[in-house]
């Protein structure tokens, strides 16, 4: 079974000026067309949108809550399928704005979701961060950032066309990657950690970092208790010497429950 | 204990370039920038240099190139951060072939961006101040109305950040004509060495920004730090 742990820790140009953190991360276990399925949405919200931490939350909720209830035939998970599941959460922000009394861009987030099977898993995004996983020994980013011409620009769910697609089912910011074949680690993270964890050149992922979090996950007994160190990582020096964005990261590992009772002794 | 932690050092990240912020100083020397104008722009662009030095990120991130025009248009300085670049001197003398700089400068520019694309450093929206006491002695020449579509497509496109400041004496008809998005800015007295600073801190804001923010700028008509009116 899986073994996820998360954070999402307020960076320092934040708490200088007294903001709350704005990014959002949700796990859910699910049971999906007779599969046990994980899903996890991670968002992080606009830095210039006065309730993206609203925006956030409430997009990461929605997004988990839409996927749980449609729970289609994993084979029937593609582009379009997660098209109308982040459809439905922009149309939850309209909803949340009026609620709010705010402008629907004061809720501007980015999301990213991540749904991971037995067999294979897909990834979907919009905006900022990445999906990075383990598979077979082999480090892949199954998203990349959507990083726009700029540094300081990036796209969000609520940006206008942000999930157009053209009749060819081409999208121009909705990222859409499905993998098939185990999935042994799935590392998710918010545009705080990219340029620390993320090459732009090659456009892989630092293969030290991701390793290092993989089997420090995997040496734990029991991974609530690695909850507490996952803030320490993301609020220490090295971290906060590099960005002073907030940043989300959350960690799975999968762990063969059953063949480790059988055997009793790994080796 | 080593065992029950996340536990990383800075090894483990990754090396990124550090995001690059160009800004480009478009320089009019011509003959009627001659005594103190010309010794206070010189000024202005060493208060420059050294207030973008006093700034961690800045220092790292903000690259300007400096392309004058006198008689000729030079690119006097390349694209270089602040620690790599010496003020250079500079010798008012000739026409203004305003045109021809402004088509020079953006051509830099866009080989420049091609430059980061390529080593895959991310950068922000660029700057473009051009400072001037007078007017076009091109205006009739083909290098004119090539300036004035670039800028007009740059700044739509929001390719660049486009300043036009006019010293005493400069055609502001003129500087409007050119790029027509943004107001030309009228510089109060020889006030270069104000706008230099104002121009650090701005670059300053955005070089520190992150993905979703707005970076407001400081009003440069406003207040004790104003340099400018329009």
């Amino acid at each position: 079974m899986w073994a996820v742990v998360s954070a999402s820790v307020i960076g320092t140009s934040h708490e200088a000026s007294a903001t709350i953190c704005q990014d959002s991360c949700h796990v859910l276990r699910s049971r999906i067309a007779e599969n046990d399925v994980l899903l996890i949405a991670v968002s992080d919200g606009a830095g210039s949108a006065s309730h993206s931490h609203i925006g956030s939350s409430e997009s990461v909720q929605h997004l988990l809550r839409v996927v749980n209830r449609d729970a289609p035939e994993l084979s029937e998970i593609d582009a379009n399928k997660v098209k109308g599941w982040f459809q439905e959460v922009l149309e939850h922000l309209v909803g949340v704005a009026d609620r709010e009394s705010v402008a629907l861009g004061d809720l501007a987030c980015t999301l990213l979701l991540a749904a991971v099977w037995p067999n294979g898993a897909a990834f979907a995004q919009v905006g900022d961060g990445a999906w990075i996983v383990d598979k077979g020994g082999q480090l892949i980013s199954a998203t990349w950032p959507d990083v726009g011409e700029y540094a300081n620009v990036t796209v969000f769910v609520t940006t206008k066309g942000a999930l157009h697609m053209d009749e060819e089912g081409n999208a121009a910011h909705l990222q859409f990657r499905r993998l098939d074949g185990p999935i042994d680690a799935i590392a998710g993270i918010s545009d705080g950690l990219q340029s620390l964890v993320l090459d732009f050149a090659c456009k892989c992922p630092s293969e030290p970092f991701f390793r290092k979090i993989f089997d420090h996950l995997r040496a734990a007994d029991d991974e609530t208790q690695m909850i507490a160190p996952l803030h320490q990582l993301l609020a220490s020096d090295v971290i906060n010497s590099r960005t002073d964005d907030d940043k989300t990261l959350v960690v799975g590992v999968w762990r063969d429950t059953a063949a480790a009772l059988c055997d009793g002794t790994p080796e | 204990m080593d065992q029950t932690g996340f536990s990383i050092d800075g090894s483990d990240l990754a090396t990124n370039p550090e995001h690059r912020c160009p800004s480009i100083l478009l320089l009019d020397i011509s003959g009627s920038m001659q005594g103190e104008p010309i010794r206070q722009l010189q000024e202005g662009v060493t208060v420059y240099r050294d207030c973008l030095l006093s700034d961690n990120l800045a220092q790292k991130r903000v690259e300007v190139a400096i392309v004058t025009f006198g008689g000729n248009v030079e690119v006097i300085q390349s694209f270089a951060t602040a620690v790599s670049f010496t003020a250079p001197t500079l010798t008012a003398r000739g026409n203004t072939p305003m045109g021809e700089a402004v088509v020079t400068a953006l051509r830099l520019l866009e080989d420049r961006k091609l430059q980061y694309k390529a080593a895959g450093i991310q950068y922000y929206r660029p700057w473009v101040f051009l400072v001037t006491d007078g007017g076009p002695t091109d205006a009739n020449s083909t290098h004119w109305s090539d300036a004035k579509e670039m800028i007009t497509q740059g700044e739509a496109g929001k390719r660049f950040s486009f300043f036009c400041v006019g010293v005493e004496g400069a055609d502001m008809e003129r500087l409007n004509e050119l790029n027509s998005a943004r107001q030309a800015l009228k510089l109060t007295g020889l006030e270069f060495k104000k706008m230099f600073q104002w121009l650090s801190s701005s670059q300053q804001s955005v070089s520190k920004s992150n993905p979703g923010d707005v970076v407001p700028l400081e009003n440069p008509t406003a207040g004790p730090s104003g340099w400018a009116t329009v």
